[in-house]
């Protein structure tokens, strides 16, 4: 029998630190493998993170999309830090790598109206930036409605 | 969210899009909201936050209009 919540959040700090130190989530074969569980059970468990917010499944793939702020999945956001090259779910993301990891980064950042590359980073805990912006679509209130969206 | 040049490529792009538009921050306020929302994100410890967590993020920040308050319970 395993203590259900307890095994939940080492599940969810096992993610986190496979993303961190590899860039990529776990499959639910290396959760279960990690916490010694059937695949059933580790899913069961990601499942739950998931209605918790606490990470974003694609449920027809069985597959981590989102552990905010890092991705899953392919996208057009990447953030350089501490070597690697992490994939971000969106503009916010991008710099919440940077702010999760605590250190300096360089955002692979392009204007979504024309395309040309800006020179996005952080660099001794400050924001490199210009006049650009980061624009929000859906309102807080619906965040959750559809989060791949928003 | 995404990354603009300036306020006119927001536009552009919202009309192209047939998207209404919504709240545009500067990298500065972005960085701000980062910080906040994610420096204790691959703790062990981070177990979520409530919505009063949050719109005090929101708030230190500067961000008190409609888009920014949260679902109604």
């Amino acid at each position: 029998m395993i203590d259900r919540d307890q095994v939940l959040w080492e599940i969810r700090a096992f993610i986190f630190s496979h993303f961190v130190d590899s860039t990529r989530p776990p499959s639910v074969r290396a959760i279960a493998q990690h916490f010694r569980l059937s695949e059933a059970e580790a899913y069961g468990l990601m499942v739950e993170l998931h209605n918790r917010h606490a990470i974003y499944l694609d449920l027809e793939a069985r597959h981590i999309r989102m552990a905010n702020p890092f991705s899953g999945v392919p996208t057009a956001f990447h953030t350089i830090a501490n070597g690697r090259s992490y994939t971000a779910n969106c503009a916010w993301d991008s710099f919440g790598i940077a702010a999760a990891l605590h250190c300096d980064a360089q955002i692979d950042a392009r204007c979504a109206d024309t395309g040309e590359p800006l020179a996005l980073g952080v660099r001794d805990g400050q924001a490199i930036a210009g006049q650009e912006l980061a624009h929000f679509l859906v309102p807080f209130r619906h965040w959750y409605d559809d989060l791949p969206r928003t | 969210m995404l990354f603009f040049r300036s306020e006119d490529a927001v536009d552009r792009w919202c009309a192209r899009n047939g998207m209404a538009r919504g709240e545009s921050l500067t990298i500065t306020q972005l960085w701000e909201l980062s910080k906040r929302w994610y420096h204790n994100r691959i703790s062990p410890d981070y177990h979520g936050r409530t919505l009063s967590e949050i719109v005090t993020i929101f708030e230190e920040i500067g961000l008190t209009s409609p888009f920014w308050q949260p679902p109604k319970a």
